[in-house]
């Protein structure tokens, strides 16, 4: 029997990240929806990506601390702990020591910090700032400098405050994350206003906002889909990958923090929320998914081998 | 309970207040209308007046900073008098007092021949009644009447009635009768006028302002206009806070005595300008949303906010002057134009009068861009109506320096060089003090062709010397302070732009919800007709440059200005229009946009200039 495929016009775009080093990563380029392997071509399979934070992550929950007890507050030897032992892919390097309301760290101390774990691992790193203010552009733009020509990923270009990131990442190399609030249009919107300054979209990353499962995450999950599904029909000013921040929103649910014996063992209730969640957003055409518990990651990376076997 | 006394400045007004009654309320009272978008809920932050001199209590406000209170400056809406106490209120909290330049109307000529007035007048020559020919007056004139051509039954008002008897022996059994069409009732009886002739008033009662037209009915001719803010503003700005408002104590008479004292202001300015009397006006057609014709009549409006969303009344019967409260001779037949549905009304089915479009085959689109926007799509066979909240911006409402189409507005802005002042005209030719909608859109426009402001309507501060910080946000210096009436920079403000492409960005998803729902694509429309108070500058051009119009040919755009005025004034002077308004009232079919899905996904992609899907305004790209 022939099976009726869809067949599109568009197509995602790839994004090269550390393309200089042997272990650089493309994501992106499919041009079908999300492991429909039967109806495309799907050249990159979707990666975890390892969170990691340049200072003492104080308010993480133990269930998720314990696994990095060792290096918790030693981000370079962190780093290295996901590589070498887990076999982490790519990292994400949360700067949350550099927030005014926490460590306050200087920008120059981010921007040696992500030196220094550069060339402690091969693997791309997404550099993640303390969210939107002033404090914001002047951390990502010296890491921007300091990690010039390794075309890193940058989190996050939002409405409000784009420039000064889109002007770093143009003139060192990177590619960013734009990210928008759950909206179709406002994704577009975006992503054409960052176009407007010359970046090449070949180097944007859509981050669409996710809820943790139970948190709105069956909103994002139809957004998604939207926003892939006219990126597929040949709007190209939405053709990007997705990366879907999933360790903070999953962390800090009723339901994983809550100690009642009644939902069962905490610890592996939290780990398969996180599961179920990054599971679902891989659905929805996640292509990277940044996550926290080693046991989380290592399932949904068999998930990912499972279903990318075709 | 104690009460204190209120004293406002500049006014000197002293008024009296119940303890734990607020300073808005004694504003209220003193008649001082001010702005308060929000009705009095704290929340809008327009009611701000200082307190001179007394004891007072203010609720913690977000609206009032640390330093707004260091200078005593209050919501008059959330502050107590502990004391006697003096206020002042300040030039932006009040609401403008001035006349509002009339907005150009419809070029929609009427044939002398085809007048046919809502109220006739007939000279009679009668009989003088004798042992033989004995009826009685009333019935000579009836009489009379049928002989010059009226046919059916005759009604008569009581005031004509007692006044006949000796009206007729006076004036040797010659007078005049005014006879009203709808039902041959005679509503008035006077002397012989030889040729001076009675005139009729249009009345457009917006939900921001309130325009008056007054119309000689035998020749059609317009003889004054005045438009007013409509004062019930200090009620709030828009429909659902004015209808909130009605239902406090008092509410409803107090909306309704606001409306009428707007609409007899403009009466009496009128009759002092053109010198014709008051007791010249022989009737009225008046034509308003569903919400101000409810509130004109004291109805109570609470059932049209709420879901199903149903009006008390969408017709309603020929009233009298004095039943209703305007201030022209008490016997005057008084007309409401018939609306569709709560958020449908009589401005629209009167403004659809106007335009002709029901006697059209052509598909057109109506666009009413006003605080409230209605859209209305059809032609001859059918018609599809929609509303959308577009907010008091295109008007003035809500913009900084923003004000109506009238004396002293901007009307057009044209940037030539990015460092110095744009080029300006403004309405009657004198130095500014305020920007009106026709402007606000050449300034959406030019702004952003000229790269100072992005698609999402942000400044570029290193672009233009004529951006500066202003407040909390960045602002673009349309007039600077040596060229203005009153000293001070006339700017547009990041903040403004906001609130404009919001409001442009209603209207759009409005027509695009609609036209997408009846599968039409913007291409099949064959004329778009566009009403509403944004200055007969309107340019077109620039309109659909920033997306609030749609990107077809432009031959088949068409400006009508206040076209719910023309229609109130076709329906005074013509049967034709009188009977059209109430078959485009039953024939017009509303669409509820709140639940419509996609609506809300139009709107975001409309906040975008010209808008998210470049590929609607092909136009534009070049
Ligand atoms: S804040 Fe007082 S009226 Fe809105």
């Amino acid at each position: 029997m022939d099976i009726p495929l869809e067949k599109h016009k568009g197509k995602i775009r790839t994004v090269e990240l550390r393309k200089e080093s042997p272990s650089g990563l493309a994501i992106g380029g499919q041009d079908c929806l999300a492991l429909h392997l039967f109806e495309g071509s799907y050249p990159n399979k979707p990666v975890i990506a390892w969170e990691i934070t340049d200072t003492d992550p104080s308010k993480w929950l133990g269930d998720v601390r314990k696994p990095y007890k060792d290096v918790l507050g030693d981000p370079v030897g962190w780093a290295k702990m996901v590589r070498e032992e887990h076999g982490a892919k790519i990292i994400c390097l949360n700067l949350i020591g550099t927030d005014p309301n926490k460590d306050d760290k200087s920008p120059e101390e981010a921007a040696s910090l992500l030196k220094n774990i550069l060339s402690a691992i091969d693997i791309p790193v997404i550099v993640k700032g303390p969210g939107p203010g002033e404090k914001q552009n002047d951390v990502l733009a010296a890491c921007a400098e300091a990690a010039s020509g390794q075309s890193c990923l940058f989190a996050a270009a939002v409405e409000e405050q784009y420039k000064t990131l889109v002007a770093s990442c143009m003139a060192y190399g990177h590619a960013l994350v734009a990210e928008t609030p759950i909206d179709v249009n406002l994704c577009k919107q975006l992503n054409i206003l960052i176009s407007d300054m010359n970046l090449s979209l070949d180097r944007v990353v859509i981050d669409p906002l996710t809820g943790g499962l139970g948190y709105g995450l069956e909103y994002t999950y139809s957004v998604m889909e939207r926003i892939r599904l006219q990126a597929l029909g040949g709007d190209e000013m939405m053709q990007n990958p997705f990366i879907c921040f999933i360790g903070d929103e999953v962390w800090k649910v009723k339901e994983v923090k809550a100690d009642d014996p009644a939902w069962g063992d905490r610890e592996k209730r939290a780990i398969l929320w996180e599961i179920a969640t990054a599971t679902s957003l891989l659905y929805s055409g996640a292509d990277i998914l940044v996550m926290r518990h080693p046991e989380a990651i290592k399932a949904v990376n068999e998930a990912i081998d499972d279903l990318m076997k075709g | 309970m104690n009460s204190f006394k209120v004293t406002i400045n500049p006014f000197n007004k002293t008024v009296e207040i119940a303890e734990n009654s607020s300073l808005y309320d004694a504003i209220h009272k003193s008649g001082i209308p001010i702005h308060a978008d929000c009705g009095g809920e704290g929340k809008c932050g327009k009611c701000r007046v200082i307190v001179d001199k007394g004891d007072y209590r203010s609720e913690k406000n977000r609206l009032v900073t640390p330093e707004d209170s260091a200078r005593n400056i209050v919501l008059a809406c959330r502050t107590f008098p502990g004391s006697d106490i003096t206020i002042t209120i300040p030039d932006k909290t009040l609401l403008p007092y001035d006349y509002i330049e009339p907005l150009r109307s419809c070029p929609i000529a009427i044939k002398a021949e085809t007048i046919d007035p809502l109220v006739k007048r007939f000279s009679l020559r009668l009989e003088e009644p004798s042992l033989d020919d004995n009826i009685s007056d009333l019935e000579r004139v009836k009489r009379g009447l049928k002989k010059a051509g009226v046919s059916g039954a005759i009604g008569c008002s009581l005031a004509t009635m007692r006044k006949l008897a000796p009206l007729l022996r006076e004036n040797g059994w010659m007078c005049d009768i005014y006879l009203l069409s709808a039902d041959n009732s005679i509503v008035d009886a006077g002397r012989p006028s030889g040729g001076s002739r009675k005139l009729g008033i249009a009345i457009d009662i917006g939900t921001t302002t309130v325009a008056t037209e007054f119309v000689d009915l035998e020749s059609g001719r317009s003889i004054a206009s005045h438009s007013l803010y409509n004062r019930q503003i200090s009620c709030g700005a828009d429909i659902i806070h004015r209808i909130v408002f009605s239902q406090k104590d008092d509410g409803l008479e107090k909306l309704r005595s606001l409306i009428l004292a707007t609409i007899n202001e403009t009466v009496k300015k009128i009759t002092g300008e053109s010198g014709r009397p008051r007791e010249d006006i022989i009737c009225a057609v008046l034509s308003g949303n569903t919400t101000m014709e409810h509130l004109l009549l004291a109805i109570d409006p609470k059932y049209i906010r709420e879901e199903p969303y149903i009006p008390a009344a969408t017709r309603f019967p020929i009233l009298t002057a004095q039943a209703v409260g305007l201030d022209i001779p008490p016997h005057s037949p008084v007309m409401l134009t018939p609306s569709v549905g709560s958020y449908v009304g009589g401005d629209i089915t009167s403004g659809v009068t106007a335009s002709g479009m029901n006697n059209s085959d052509q598909l057109t689109l109506f666009m009413d861009i006003g605080t409230n926007g209605e859209i209305v799509i059809g032609n001859s066979e059918w018609m599809i109506a929609c509303a959308c909240s577009a907010g008091p911006a295109f008007e003035g409402g809500g913009i900084g320096d923003g004000m109506t189409a009238t004396s002293g507005a901007i009307e057009s802005v044209k940037i030539f060089d990015m460092n110095r002042p744009p080029v300006l005209t403004v309405i009657g030719g004198g130095q500014p003090r305020g920007i009106c909608g026709s402007a606000m859109i050449d300034l959406m426009s030019e702004l952003y062709y000229c790269g100072l402001i992005n698609q999402k309507g942000k400044f570029n501060p290193d672009i233009s010397k004529m951006i500066r910080k202003i407040k909390n946000t960045l602002g673009y210096i349309v007039a600077p302070k040596e060229r203005t009436e009153h000293g001070k920079d006339i700017v547009i403000t990041e903040i403004d732009i906001a609130n404009l492409i919001r409001a442009k960005g209603a209207i759009w998803a409005g027509v695009s919800t609609l036209l997408k729902k009846l599968e039409i694509p913007f291409g099949d429309l064959q004329r778009v007709l566009i009403a509403g108070g944004l200055g007969n500058s309107l340019d077109i051009e620039r309109s659909v440059s920033i997306g609030l119009l749609p990107d077809v040919e432009r031959d088949k755009f068409c400006y009508l200005g206040n076209a719910s005025l023309s229609g109130a004034r076709l329906a005074l002077l013509s049967e034709k229009a009188r009977r059209e308004l109430d078959e485009i009232a039953s024939k017009m079919t509303y669409v509820d946009l709140s639940t419509t899905p996609g609506y809300m996904d139009e709107f975001v992609a409309a906040l975008f200039i010209p808008h998210t899907d470049a590929s609607l305004f092909p136009s534009m790209s070049s």
